[in-house]
């Protein structure tokens, strides 16, 4: 065999590689680990290095995405979309074109599908491109249906998300009830918070207090993730002081929550803001309202649609009252284009 | 003298612009804690946001408001009426009246005056006292403009005037005083000696100095210009200031750009600029041109430095018309346009330039004499340039927009005809000559410059006809109109106008007749406006444009061509863009019998196997899982054999095979490949149709069009006969693949790629676990390229030594962490590979034929210092680069290496640290002794103030604080500790000047270093975040 005879066999086996090992991937809040995923339940993710190596529980509160082997490529195109991408139209599309029969190497596949459809379904209905009360079915379909997944919190979440935008504000409290059975604080804290946002929506002030302070007692854990949603507690109990016309009283609570708050919290912040200017037009200082919705608008429009739209409708307002119809034209011009089904786009101006 | 209206607000703008950024040098922001900064950011993006609204009054109301707020960080409520001036000023600038300008300028200064009486040793105060003073030249500049209004009587004017004069004199003497302060401040820190890493914040004040000072003393010739400007012109006066202006100007352009040794400053050009304005209202336009054509030669060095060139271009336009030179002026015109990027033809600089062009135009078509009929026609297209800019400028608001509309109206541009033709008489009229027009457009006889005539004619007559329209003008008819319009404005290329017209045309009458013609026109339009675009944010825009236009058209006409011309535009356009998803998308809404479903298939599979190629080629932590990879080679496969079976048919009987179909064939085999199917991969490589191998060999004219296809086939040949075996044919394109020659620069790259690629196959292979079969690679390869480097001299060449000795490197990386010393198996590689590239030079020297080109022994140098520094061999290694650097010293990326090689001699002996980090290789120069290894102090101070390098900017300066960490590590006692001090003070002072270091990835591994050096230190390990309690 000559050198290049030599040459030539050899690189052949450069290309006998082959397709790697296959393994689930799970990306999570410190990083990203694979393996073989052994179970899945509502709290943990057990996974598996290697055929013999050591297991792993991961918490489902760390987890961001699950990669499994064998998902079809539209499926993980579709779950990117949504996910990450927050792209629910395209997500849907890209959904419909996994086949059935792609999915049926492994029962995690078809839940997996089923609850990214009904994810983006329920996220375009609380945006106002969607029907609420068809996504909330679907996604109460999931829950029902998979009590053992990985995705139960968060759908039990969803649920609750959607039927407070269809006011079913009791309803809404049951699945909120659900995040506090889960074993970190930060779930829990969430759930009194989002059981007494629930609670204030339906004017029961007094025991959407309780809930806050509730929420605000649950000890243990530290970290961001806790420190943000006690700060949403702390929020809460603002918005309750705001809700009893106690609007010197919230305007303080705000303003030292504001202090400390991450100015990178969009949510967060858009809702504090939000709040915050409706404090200031109970108490009659109406550009300092105006100020404060402008900050929701201008710094935080995505801290979500909701508090986008709430945001503008309020500007429409206050820009009338300071003798600036231009801009109040622009700001219900916004809010008409972008938030078309949101109540606020549907409210009357006062 | 005219109204120099334009000049002051530009003139604000640059002081304020100058002013915001803080820096004509460097100005580096106090250092603050990191949760107080980002404070301080949200503060400053909230009140940015209101002046891009124009929300000046409610920014007013908002720093009122932060006054009493707990909300704001004590830094900013000092700031409140120095911001609040700012924001007065910004106000002002956009207020046509003069009234009103001035009575926010009284506000601005009552601001200003209350901050320096509170505040008079903040930072701040001198930039105040310096708005305080421009603000009086400002006021001056304002009485100018009034006394040039036609309404004003000479004795207003000669009040005025005085009153401007006295405004400049008490503005230069307050600048004059100001100047000698930071005049004096500057010698000051001059004196002192100061190492930014050692006293950061003495480094950041003596910045500010610097950059008020270059502030002040253009303010101070300023100052002269404009008082000159109070004087008649041609009085001695006049001449007197115009003439110290134009000196001082100039003084500040020699040193601060051609004689500054430390790099260019932004002021420097700017007074290059303003001494060009001197020199033109003195009259002496040679000088003024000279200096704008200075500016204009440069070549475009960051944003600040484009922005003044733009001005430049306008200037010139305006000097020339002055000077009369108005062909000069019209000849400019194009090329200056040409400046123009994206948008910037809608922002101010852009309509300016439009403007200025416009009113040269218009100047020539004056000058010449209406029964002047040699010279008609010029006249003529003068008048149509100027109208088509007017209306532009006109049409998109701006500082200028009511003047071009006042000019719209000069009766030379509304009366002017063909030279030998009487106006129409009505609508029918107008709009026959139009349709004339356009109908001539169609003969293939006609060259362009009569095609660009004919399409002005009909434009010309096609808008007559519409000012003319009789009320009940048969509707159909005006569409049509304004449809032949919108088609006439994108042959002319006015995209905006072809879509604004289209867009408009098809959405308000999607019924009428031309709507779908229309409608095409607006999706044209807008993936020109898209293809011209280099800002990201305008690109992001267009597309979003043609989405929406695209989904009309497939609304409206959903069977017609339209429909899926519209979604191939948008294929196409997600594939330039890389989005996936996307194209599969997009490609879904043609439908499968569609005959322009093949060639989209292809576009589209082929973006796929780019994509993947990409991200199998990205380093490991950003690469995709391989699931994903292989997915996406699988989806890049279906497609291309989808669009290559439909293409097939066309091909065989007896169509044409195209590129878009031979690159396709070529992408399909390379999937084969890659998925291990090497058989399959020469298949398609020598169908006897489609085949690109087959077309190669038959000297097909794309193989002889297209070198880089040939090159790539040759390449993708030789991997597949190699594993298929077939080595008689794969010695054969070997061959071939040697042939190509080129100089043989290219060939090595080939072989370096291959070598690369196998470095990464083996890594993959080592991660996959499967550790024998990498094994097994790497000892075939061995034993091969052992032969090659022992066969006789006459038989090697420098492409294949090169690579070999680039595969024997890559062998070597294969099996090194790099975390420490190599283990033997890799040191025995990198052994090999020295010896070879040591080879290859003892060849270079001996025969000057032997390199391909000048520079390839230096490449090899590079290379083998690389590897001698893998093997311990420092000496060698910096030798070699030594030798590169005595001819240039500023090649970065050797000077990089160099430090590189300190470095990791430094784990050796430490004390190389401190020469990694201040440079090493004494040599003399003229100017005295210097080191030839800059180090990466030096590398660091040289690429701060250029942006194109940030990246390896801020990586020399972790490598900086590295070294500090790792000698400090091998210290004790004091020293020990003060050299982690130093180190602390290395990230302190570059996250001083650079919060957020460059990003995400640079902040994570800034603030990792930092609590190594504080847990090494026994500190707090706060990392960033606690720096500055």
């Amino acid at each position: 065999m000559n050198r290049l005879q030599i040459f030539f066999s050899l690189v052949a086996l450069l290309f006998a590689a082959g397709a790697g090992e296959a393994f689930d991937m799970i990306k999570t809040t410190s990083g990203t680990t694979s393996g073989n995923v052994l179970s899945l339940s509502p709290f943990q993710v057990k996974l598996q290095r290697g055929s013999s190596g050591p297991t792993k529980e991961i918490p489902v509160n760390q987890i961001i995405f699950v990669t499994f082997d064998k998902e079809p490529f539209a499926l993980k195109t579709a779950k990117n979309l949504i996910a990450v991408e927050h792209r629910y139209q395209d997500g849907l599309a890209a959904l419909e074109k996994v086949k059935p029969e792609d999915l049926s190497d492994r029962p995690e596949l078809q839940e997996e599908w089923e609850f990214y459809r009904a994810l983006a379904e329920a996220k375009l209905a609380l945006e106002g491109s969607g029907a609420v009360i068809d996504a909330g079915k679907q996604m109460l379909a999931f829950v029902n249906r998979h009590p053992a997944s990985y995705h139960y919190l968060e759908g039990c979440e969803m649920v609750g998300n959607l039927l407070v935008a269809n006011r079913s504000f009791a309803q809404a409290e049951e699945y909120f009830g659900k995040l506090a059975s889960a074993p970190w604080p930060d779930y829990r804290i969430k759930a009194g918070v989002a059981i007494g946002w629930a609670q204030l929506d339906r004017g029961k002030t007094d025991e959407a207090l309780k809930s806050f302070e509730s929420a605000l007692g649950v000890t243990g854990g530290e970290g961001p993730l806790v420190q943000s949603q006690r700060q949403a507690a702390e929020l809460g109990k603002a918005a309750v002081l705001t809700a009893q016309k106690k609007s010197a009283e919230a305007i303080d609570a705000l303003q030292t929550l504001l202090q400390k708050a991450d100015p990178d919290d969009g949510k967060l912040m858009a809702r504090a803001y939000n709040t915050l200017g409706t404090a200031y037009r109970q108490s009659g200082q109406p550009k300092e309202a105006l100020l404060a919705f402008l900050t929701t608008h201008l710094l935080y429009p995505t801290g979500s649609a909701e508090t986008h739209a709430e945001a503008l409708y309020n500007l429409g307002e206050l820009w009338e009252k300071v003798r600036k119809p231009e801009r109040a034209a622009e700001a219900r011009k916004i809010l008409a284009e972008r938030y078309k089904n949101s109540p606020w786009a549907k409210k009357p101006q006062t | 003298m005219k109204p120099c209206f334009r000049r002051r607000k530009l003139g604000l703008a640059v002081m304020l612009g100058v002013l915001a950024a803080g820096s004509l040098w460097s100005r580096a922001p106090a250092e603050e804690p990191a949760a107080d900064a980002r404070r301080g950011e949200r503060h400053q993006k909230f009140l940015e946001a209101l002046y891009d609204r124009g929300y000046f009054d409610t920014a007013l109301d908002y720093l009122e408001q932060m006054r009493t707020s707990p909300l704001c960080r004590t830094a900013d409520r000092e700031r409140i009426d120095y911001e609040a001036g700012l924001t007065l000023i910004r106000w002002a600038l956009t207020l046509p009246s003069p009234t009103e300008r001035e009575k926010l300028l009284d506000d601005a200064q009552t601001r200003f005056k209350k901050y320096l009486a509170e505040y008079s040793g903040h930072p701040l105060a001198f930039l105040a006292k310096v708005q305080l003073a421009n603000l009086l030249t400002e006021r001056g500049k304002i009485k100018i403009a009034q006394s040039q209004s036609p309404k004003t009587t000479p004795e207003q004017k000669k009040q005025l005037l005085a009153e401007a004069r006295k405004l400049f004199t008490e503005a230069r003497r307050v600048i004059g005083d100001l100047e000698k302060t930071a005049t004096e401040r500057v010698l000051q820190y001059q004196k002192l000696k100061i190492d930014p890493q050692d006293a950061p914040a003495v480094a950041s004040q003596r910045d500010q100095a610097r950059s008020e000072y270059l502030q002040v003393r253009l303010d101070a010739a300023q100052v002269l210009y404009e008082l000159g400007r109070t004087y008649p012109s041609g009085s001695p006066k006049a001449e007197k200031y115009l003439n110290q202006a134009a000196a001082r100007f100039n003084e500040l352009y020699t040193k601060y750009v051609l004689d500054s040794p430390g790099g260019l400053y932004q002021a420097g050009f700017e007074a290059r600029l303003r001494e060009a304005l001197a020199w033109k209202e003195l009259g002496q336009y040679s000088k003024a041109l000279r200096a704008l054509n200075d500016l204009l030669d440069w070549p475009d060095e960051g944003d600040a430095l484009r922005q003044i060139k733009l001005r430049a271009a306008t200037d010139k336009l305006e000097t020339l018309t002055r000077a009369e030179k108005y062909a000069a002026a019209m000849d400019f015109y194009e090329p200056a346009e040409k400046l123009l990027r994206g948008t910037e033809s809608l922002r101010a600089e852009g309509l300016a330039l439009k403007y200025a062009g416009g009113e040269a135009a218009l100047a020539y078509a004056r000058s010449i004499p209406e029964g002047d009929k040699e010279r008609a026609k010029v006249r003529y297209d003068c008048c149509e340039q100027a109208r088509r800019l007017f209306t532009f400028v006109a049409g998109h608001g701006g500082e200028h927009q009511s003047q071009a509309r006042t000019k719209l109206r000069d009766p030379l541009l509304s009366d002017i005809n063909e030279p030998s033709e009487a106006a129409p008489k009505d609508y029918f009229e107008a709009r026959d000559r139009g349709k004339a027009a356009f109908d001539r457009l169609d003969l293939s006889e006609v060259k362009e410059d009569e095609a660009a005539r004919l399409r002005r004619r009909a434009v010309r007559y096609f808008r007559l006809a519409l000012e003319m329209k009789p009320a009940d003008a048969p509707r159909e008819d005006i569409l049509l109109i304004h449809s032949l319009l919108a088609y006439l404005y994108f042959l002319d290329q006015q995209y905006y106008d072809a879509a604004a017209v289209g867009d408009f045309l098809a959405r308000r009458y999607p019924g009428s007749a031309w709507a779908k013609q229309s409608a095409k026109i607006a999706l044209a339009a807008y993936a020109e406006l898209y293809n011209e675009s280099t800002d990201e944010a305008d690109k992001e825009l267009f597309a979003g444009k043609l989405g929406a236009t695209a989904e009309f058209i497939t609304q409206h006409w959903p069977d017609s061509s339209a429909a899926d011309d519209a979604w191939m535009m948008l294929v196409r356009i997600a594939i330039l863009r890389r989005e996936v998803e996307k194209a599969l998308l997009y490609l879904e809404k043609i439908p499968a019998d569609s005959p322009r479903r093949g060639r989209m298939e292809l576009q589209t599979g082929q973006a796929l196997w780019s994509a993947y190629l990409d991200a199998a080629r990205k380093p490991e932590a950003e690469r995709p899982p391989q699931t994903d990879l292989t997915a996406l080679a699988e989806q890049a496969e279906k497609l291309l054999q989808a669009g290559v079976d439909r293409k097939r048919s066309d091909v065989e009987a007896g169509g044409e095979l195209n590129y878009t179909l031979a690159t396709s064939v070529l992408s399909l085999a390379q999937v084969f490949l890659d998925n291990n199917q090497p058989e399959k991969a020469v298949v398609w490589l020598t169908d006897p149709k489609l085949g690109p191998l087959t077309l190669c060999e038959t000297n097909h004219p794309l193989g002889a069009e297209h070198p880089e296809f040939r090159r790539s086939v040759y390449q993708t040949a030789l991997r597949a006969f190699v594993a298929a075996q077939d080595l008689a044919r794969a010695e054969k394109v070997m061959e071939a693949l040697e042939r190509l020659g080129d100089g043989g620069e290219k060939l090595t790259q080939i072989y370096l790629a291959l070598g690369k690629e196998l470095e990464e196959l083996l890594k993959r292979l080592q991660e996959q676990g499967k550790a024998e079969q990498a094994a097994a690679v790497r000892r075939g390869f061995d034993l091969f390229l052992t032969k090659i480097t022992q066969r006789p001299a006459a038989e090697l060449n420098f492409n294949a030594l090169s690579w070999v000795a680039e595969t024997f490197m890559g062998l070597g990386s294969s099996l090194d962490p790099q975390d420490g010393p190599p283990p033997a198996p890799a040191k025995e590689y990198y052994q090999k590979a020295a010896e070879t590239y040591e080879k290859i030079l003892q060849l270079c020297a001996a025969d000057k034929k032997f390199a391909p080109g000048p520079t390839s022994a230096t490449v090899i140098k590079i290379r083998l210092s690389r590897c001698l520094r893998r093997l311990g061999r420092f000496n060698r290694a910096l030798d070699l680069l030594a030798e590169i650097l005595k001819e240039n010293r500023n090649v970065l990326d050797v000077q990089i290496e160099a430090a590189e090689t300190y470095q990791a001699w430094g784990k050796v002996k430490p004390r190389y640290y401190n020469l990694a980090i201040s440079g090493g290789k004494p040599v003399e120069t003229p100017q005295g002794k210097t080191n030839l290894v800059w180090g990466w102090g030096t590398i660091s101070r040289r690429l701060q103030f250029q942006p194109a390098y940030k990246n390896k900017f801020f990586e020399a300066r972790y490598h900086l604080a590295r070294c500090r960490l790792d000698l400090a590590r091998t210290q004790t006692g004091s020293q020990r500790k003060k050299t982690l001090n130093q180190a602390v003070g290395d990230v302190a002072v570059v996250f001083s000047l650079y919060p957020q270091l460059g990003g995400p990835s640079w902040f994570n591994k800034f603030d990792a270093l930092l609590k190594e050096i504080q847990t090494t230190a026994g500190l707090p390990v706060e990392g960033l975040k606690g720096l500055g309690k």
